[in-house]
């Protein structure tokens, strides 16, 4: 965050003018006029080849805004062009593809690297420019707080290795990034915490026991030789606190003047050194009022207060280490009837694994042989196990519980559904919502504000009397509490996005909390969301004289080349019939109709009744048929018969109508868009009393009828599949699709319902409501306290003791409410 | 009075002492998972799939 001020601009000129320095990093030229460059005119001095290669390279690029957007002085680039840089060569291998690389829908490979040498924002920039200047590189998103990168290319464009040399080329070290580095990364973090809040309690505690001596002391005469004794012990116990348990509140000031910017810290470590440095004067000159009872109190608090938050902030992180945990290292293959330990890392898709119960499941994969349970709360928050059985698809991460399992490995580590949730999450965990800039943007003003009322209570108060003075100053400075806008908002977020992860509501982009709570339309798809992806088949009429497992043949033998959910249906016959399969030829798939094949020299047809129409005249059917209206009908056909109807039933998900009548409570606009043109559609709407519905709607109608509701003002959330709607759900407001069964690389949408529980959607809309209203309460909470706080500082009625206290109990109230966002 | 002199000294020493088994436990790793004790309790054992 930037207060940019003239004075800003003249430094950063005068470093340039001194030609003594180099133009890109800064540091002092050895041998000047050797190596230099003209930019815009001007000829401008590097003290390497180094920097002057890089110094080029993004003049070159176009990228001359990079100088003048930076705030920090560029690495020193000698080193790293003189190394050698086949050293990326390594990452081509296959081996370390696997590990590190995830590959999306659209066969583009994605990945987060870890970025050395980021300083400031314009690196990012200059980072995220350059990269998507390259066409194989479809997206980049450079975090300045956490130095990672995570990119999305074309891997066959592109290795691994020649995108690091990129990367490289305008001067930073990229690495591909685990997210078990960042386990130890927090462990140090919560150790130190914890050890610095202990010093400082404790030294909190015995100073505060020995400023107890001194007041009742002074009460009773105490002789002033021990009363200045125990005023020394105080100094000695306050300065490690002060200099071991706040080393990192001033670190985080002085980094934070440095950039130009102001914040929380700045005030605190202020008032800290204020009060040390004037107590230890009263300590020696033997006058007036020593504070090292309040500065351990302070610290100790501050401490505990921003413990609290890492704490948070770390368990989303905690989602993703429990995950982690999950992650087994080795596992026992099937290799030619004998088992071998093999590591994870080094599976490949199509490799028999066997698990024993209580073990976890590495990798997704399907159980070839075994019945068992299985535990999949981790990844989808069912408190319940799970049955499977032969078929039947398992999550990496998940537990095996009951019994022996021999698996088929369908996924690689990396792209396992728990891998895909993590990348998502952290990718979430990134992007800063709207709201989240803003309270810093504020926060950085007040800030300042405070240190010029405080500068001009001090005027004022010199003017009257000096006495008082470091007392007001103390006070004004301590009592300031921009908490709940650093501190408290963006925890509010972390702990809302985690409560929802947790629940199996998964949070891909940003903005969606900011935004869940503002929607005013719901848009439903009809297959796979409102009702499950599963079809059963009710009835089956088969036309005379023909033969039953023949048309069972047929008919599986059609519907096993579709992906389309209605084919589910027929994989039961195969199941319990062993009805024969028969080869295709000259298949054909009719999206929204059916599919077309020949067998054995004759052209079949499966699929609805437009579909069939286009070859029969159903005319003769149509008293024939006794459909429920609950039942959508599929034909079989062959070029001059119809040979047989199968009736199917199509589930609404229970949930779904507890969602409807919650939503209709809140006041939501309800609507089915479907691409499914039967009276299904109807029969769907009219159970669940949605009044506003469409049918036979393709992709382009969608889109049509989502802009004409926002044309009127109206903020749209699209629930769907997430494959087949991508351009629908790009167009609403907020998507979300639903995330069991599919590819979850393959989804687009803002935010994936991991287990189809649909009455999640209203969880969520009440945790944003929630959210809002708690950062809402924080903000007046900090507007209220911070104007009779500080009035009540300039005015000298508070001692830094009573300040301190109470900027401590109002950063831990703010914490504590936004922790409350962690329960439901 | 002067008994002070003497005995706040001692004090700081045994805080001293504190300090450093506070720091060798939570390197130690002592401090760690204690989030879990309080999970514990309230888990229900898998009478389900006692057999």
């Amino acid at each position: 965050m930037l207060i940019k001020t003239q004075s800003f601009y003249r430094y950063f000129e005068k470093q340039m003018m001194l030609e003594k320095n180099c133009f890109h990093c800064g540091l002092k030229i050895l041998s000047i006029k050797k190596y230099f460059l003209e930019i815009d005119g001007v000829v401008r001095y590097m003290c390497c080849p180094g920097c002057l290669a890089v110094s080029k390279f993004i003049i070159d690029g176009g990228f001359y805004d990079y100088y003048l957007y930076r705030d920090k002085l560029s690495n020193n680039i000698d080193e790293l062009i003189l190394n050698n840089v086949s050293e990326y060569d390594v990452y081509d291998n296959i081996d370390i593809e696997k590990k590190f690389i995830v590959f999306n829908n659209n066969g583009f490979a994605t990945i987060t690297l870890a970025i050395e040498g980021i300083n400031c924002a314009a690196c990012t920039w200059l980072i995220e420019r350059y990269l998507k200047r390259i066409s194989s590189i479809n997206k980049v998103f450079v975090n300045l707080s956490t130095s990672r990168a995570y990119i999305i290319w074309d891997i066959n464009k592109l290795k691994l290795s020649l995108l690091l040399k990129e990367i490289k080329k305008i001067g930073y070290k990229a690495y591909p990034y685990l997210f078990i580095k960042e386990e130890s990364l927090h462990k140090e973090e919560y150790k130190n915490s914890l050890k610095k809040i202990i010093v400082s309690g404790i030294g909190m505690m015995q100073v505060m026991m020995l400023a107890f001596g001194i007041y009742i002391g002074e009460g009773y005469d105490m002789k002033n030789k021990y009363l200045f004794f125990i005023r020394y012990i105080s100094f000695f116990i306050a300065t490690p606190v002060l200099f071991y348990s706040a080393r990192n509140i001033f670190l985080n000031a002085y980094r934070n003047l440095k950039m130009y910017s102001l914040g929380m810290d700045v005030t605190i470590s202020l008032s800290l050194l204020l009060a040390y440095f004037s107590s230890i004067y009263n300590l020696i000159h033997k006058t007036g009022d020593v504070y090292f009872d309040s500065i351990c109190m302070f610290v100790f608090l501050i401490l505990v207060g921003r413990f609290l938050e890492m704490r948070a902030r770390h368990s989303s992180s905690n989602v993703i280490y429990s995950l982690q945990k999950l992650d087994v290292d080795s596992v026992v293959v099937l290799i030619n009837n004998s088992h071998i330990e093999m590591s994870v890392d080094k599976l490949n898709i199509g490799d028999k694994l066997f698990i024993k119960p209580g073990s976890i499941i590495p990798v997704d994969s399907i159980i070839l042989d075994g019945t068992s349970s299985v535990d999949e709360s981790i990844l989808s928050g069912e408190a319940y196990p799970v049955l499977k059985s032969v078929g039947s698809f398992v999550m990496g991460g998940t537990t095996n519980i009951e019994s022996f399992l021999i698996v088929e490995v369908v996924k690689t580590k990396l792209n396992s559904t728990i891998n895909i949730i993590l990348s998502y999450l952290e990718k979430a965990l990134m992007a800063k919502p709207k709201i989240s800039i803003l309270a810093d943007k504020i926060a950085n003003y007040f800030v300042l504000f405070v240190l010029i009322i405080t500068f001009l209570a001090t005027c004022i108060w010199w003017y009257y009397d000096s006495k008082n003075i470091i007392n007001v100053i103390l006070s004004m400075l301590v009592i300031s509490c921009p908490c709940a806008l650093s501190l408290a908002t963006p925890l509010a977020i972390t702990s809302a996005t985690n409560l929802l992860a947790k629940l199996g509501f998964l949070v891909k982009e940003g903005h969606v909390l900011g935004t869940l709570y503002k929607v005013t339309d719901i848009i439903f798809d009809k297959t796979g969301t409102l009702t499950t992806n599963k079809f059963v088949l009710s009835k089956i009429d088969i036309m005379p004289n023909m033969d039953i497992n023949e048309i069972y043949s047929i008919a599986y033998s059609l519907e096993k080349l579709s992906n389309h959910p209605i084919a589910s249906a027929f994989f039961d016959f195969y199941n319990k019939n062993k009805c024969n399969i028969y080869n295709c030829i000259n298949v054909k798939n009719y999206p929204n109709k059916g599919i077309e094949g020949n067998i054995n020299n004759i052209n079949y047809r499966i699929g609805n009744e437009k579909f069939v129409k286009e070859w029969i005249d159903l005319s003769f059917l149509s008293n024939k048929i006794a459909r429920n209206e609950n039942e959508i009908c599929i034909y079989l056909i062959d070029r001059n018969k119809v040979l047989a109807l199968f009736y199917l039933i199509n589930p609404i998900r229970h949930n779904s109508f507890d969602l409807v009548v919650k939503l209709k409570k809140i006041g939501i606009n309800l609507h089915i868009l479907s691409g499914d043109g039967s009276c299904n559609v109807d029969y769907v709407a009219n159970n669940l009393s949605i009044k506003s519905y469409k049918k036979s709607f393709l992709v382009e109608d969608k889109l049509k009828y989502i802009k004409t509701l926002q044309e009127n003002g109206a903020i749209v959330m699209m629930v769907g599949d997430g494959v087949n709607d991508t351009l629908a759900l790009g167009v609403a407001q907020i998507s979300i699709a639903m995330g069991s069964g599919v590819d979850l690389a393959k989804i687009n949408s803002d935010a994936v319902l991991l287990n189809d529980n649909l009455f999640l959607l209203n969880s969520a809309i009440e945790v944003s409501k929630k959210t809002n209203e708690i950062i809402l309460q924080n903000f007046l909470w900090a507007l209220f306290y911070n104007f009779f706080g500080i009035l009540i500082a300039a005015f000298g009625i508070v001692t830094p003791y009573f300040a301190a206290l109470g900027m401590s109990t109002s950063s831990l109230i703010v914490v504590l409410n936004s922790l409350r966002l962690g329960k439901l | 009075m002067s008994i002070i002199y003497f005995l706040i000294p001692i004090t700081l020493s045994l805080l001293f002492i504190a300090i450093c088994f506070f720091f060798w436990a939570v390197s130690n790793d002592q401090f760690d998972g204690i989030d879990c004790p309080a999970k514990h309790i309230i888990l229900d054992d898998n009478d389900k799939f006692k057999k």
